[in-house]
């Protein structure tokens, strides 16, 4: 580990440098440390980010949340995996157990360097994918998710879409259809989601990953909080099926969506912050959805 | 991959945080690549890591910059529209932690040549900064420059001339299936495309009756003209990178360049139009026309001299 660069307020302290992950690349982390100890046990929160644009959105509101959980006693580890963020290499020649191996290699950091009594994940959008399928290898013992995405074929559809609408932005014509497109990955090209060019091997990974299936793996306490739902509490089908699970609890938070462009700029919503650090705060679910 | 954290404290207590990219011969030029608008340090789609590592392969030492409030630093923007931040950040908000950091490296590093490179909002602190303090900078490169200020509050203004390019647009459209397969599923924008159709009409209309200037942008930035004019006058070299798609181009194009500038290549600036591009630089052979740009441009200007750090 090379801890660079260190920033100590008056209840935290920042740390943020590059360490090496297993295949030899340098990742980015920080590190907010708690100066004032909460309880007897160290909780430790490992951040597995977005992925793609999201992740760019959504950095400076998962920033303020790990700031928030470090001001209140908990030890936080934020890291860029392989290819994204600050991180060494290309995002789009990777797979999900490439992401997986880096969630372990940031715990691995974090269990060298501090003494962890409880570890938990913390995770939104796909990134709750690869942080649910690399629970079980860290030890996690609780998983805190922002409007996780339940099926990774449908979030990689929904960014082909998009490849579309930018086509027909710029050329005033689709130039490349979603076949064309799918094609051209077979062939071993390249496919831009929002920017970032991805290969087969990453399209196909991301793909097969499904919540439910994953998290029934697991077999951790997960805490999922919805965003912006109707005050009726209402959950989507997909959402529904996952309570089914002895181990989850659904939360509804009203909160702007805020990995994409939004029209508020708002990077510690109230509520949401609220409701994290709460969860975040107990050791098993609080409350079960329509119990 | 050689890459330190770089921090800054201001006169606050608080820190301004980045990542700079060392390169490993020095070739004498120093490069300060700043967030869009509030994207941080990494840019859309990393375009600022990409330019970095490149710029570093290079030769050049290359900081890409958090303000206060953005990314990795410390601090917090206002809970606030969106717009109204875009538009404090034309204004200038971020040129004094610009000019910050731009002090700390020539302090740090004995920077000798410094230039500035900024997506959108970035491109106008860029320029707003080496307006304010020609002596520090020596370049320019604005990506998708922004030239207008964004609405907030009161009802939404459009260039004329940009409504009628959409208004162009619309027109193509109306043979593609997939236009109105996205007007069927509801993805079509109906406000914006009303407002873009009455302000083509009225524009038509006001054409016909009188010959009251339509370059005009009714809501051009006060400080754009006179700070390019001050990059002019102080021989500070400005590269002006747009996509043909990109409403800024369209404001640019009728609002400075036709009105002020007349031609592509002038005093001390020059412009690139990227084909078909949009305001990222979405595509990858749009990512690789900029960087193509950007090396003639820094070879023309910025040539190689090892005599840096």
């Amino acid at each position: 580990m090379n801890i660079t660069n260190t920033f100590i307020t008056q209840s935290t302290k920042e740390l943020r440098g590059f360490f090496f992950n297993k295949r030899g690349r340098q990742l980015f982390y920080a590190i907010h440390e708690p100066l004032i100890k909460r309880g007897s046990k160290q909780i430790a929160w490992l951040f597995c980010n977005a992925l793609f644009e999201e992740k760019i959105f959504s950095h400076r509101v998962t920033l303020m949340l790990a700031r928030r959980l470090a001001e209140t006693g908990h030890l936080v580890m934020r890291f860029d995996y392989e290819g994204d963020g600050d991180s060494e290499g290309d995002f789009g020649e990777l797979k999900d157990t490439d992401w997986q191996s880096d969630i372990e290699d940031s715990a691995q950091l974090l269990y060298r360097q501090y003494i962890v009594d409880i570890l938990g994940i913390f995770s939104l959008r796909a990134g709750a994918l690869v942080a649910a399928a690399a629970a079980p290898r860290v030890n996690a013992q609780k998983l805190l998710f922002w409007e996780p995405v339940v099926d990774g074929a449908t979030y990689f559809q929904e960014g082909l879409r998009a490849n579309l609408t930018t086509q027909l932005a710029c050329f005033k014509k689709v130039i490349e259809t979603r076949e064309q497109l799918m094609d051209n990955l077979r062939r071993g090209g390249k496919i831009n989601l929002a920017g970032h060019e991805i290969g087969a091997a990453t399209a196909d990974s991301l793909s097969r990953l499904r919540l439910i299936d994953l998290l029934e793996k697991a077999q951790v306490a997960v805490d999922i909080i919805c965003l912006g739902r109707n005050r009726s509490g209402e959950f989507p089908p997909a959402w529904r099926n996952l309570v089914c699970l002895p181990k989850v609890a659904l939360h509804n938070c009203q909160s702007p969506a805020f990995w994409g462009e939004v029209r508020m700029h708002d990077d510690a919503p109230a509520a949401l912050m609220k409701l994290s650090l709460q969860l975040a705060h107990c050791n098993e679910p609080t409350q079960k959805a329509g119990a | 991959m050689n890459e330190q954290i770089f921090e800054v404290i201001g006169n606050d207590g608080l820190v301004r945080r980045g990542i700079l990219s060392l390169p490993r011969r020095a070739s004498g030029l120093t490069v300060l690549l700043l967030p869009a608008g509030l994207k941080y340090h990494v840019g859309p789609h990393r375009l600022n890591v990409r330019l970095a590592r490149w710029l570093a392969d290079n030769g050049h030492l290359v900081l890409r910059f958090d303000p206060l409030g953005i990314g990795e630093s410390d601090g917090h923007l206002d809970t606030a529209m969106t717009n109204e931040l875009w538009y404090r950040i034309c204004l200038g908000y971020f040129v004094a932690d610009t000019l910050l950091a731009c002090k700390l490296l020539r302090e740090r590093f004995k920077v000798s040549r410094l230039i500035l490179i900024g997506l959108c909002g970035g491109g106008i602190t860029a320029q707003l900064a080496a307006a304010e303090a020609p002596h520090l900078i020596q370049g320019i490169i604005s990506i998708g420059i922004a030239v207008t200020l964004p609405n907030i509050g009161g009802s939404v203004t459009i260039s004329s001339n940009v409504a009628r390019q959409h208004m162009h647009s619309y027109i193509d459209k109306l043979s593609s299936k997939d236009a109105w397969a996205r007007i069927i599923r509801g993805e079509t924008d109906f406000r914006n495309m009303l407002k873009i159709v009455k302000t083509a009409l009225v524009s038509k209309i006001s054409r016909s009756a009188s010959s009251v200037n339509n370059d005009a942008l009714p809501n051009e930035n006060p400080l754009f003209i006179e700070s390019f004019r001050q990059l002019q006058y102080h021989n500070i070299k400005h590269l002006l990178v747009f996509g043909k798609s990109d409403n800024r181009w369209l404001e640019f194009n009728t609002g400075i360049l036709k009105r002020y500038l007349h031609q592509p290549v002038g005093l001390n600036y020059e412009v690139c139009v990227i084909q078909d591009a949009n305001h990222e630089l979405q595509f990858e052979p749009w990512k690789k026309k900029a960087v193509e740009e950007i090396e003639h441009w820094l070879a023309k200007y910025f040539p190689f001299s090892l005599s840096e750090t």
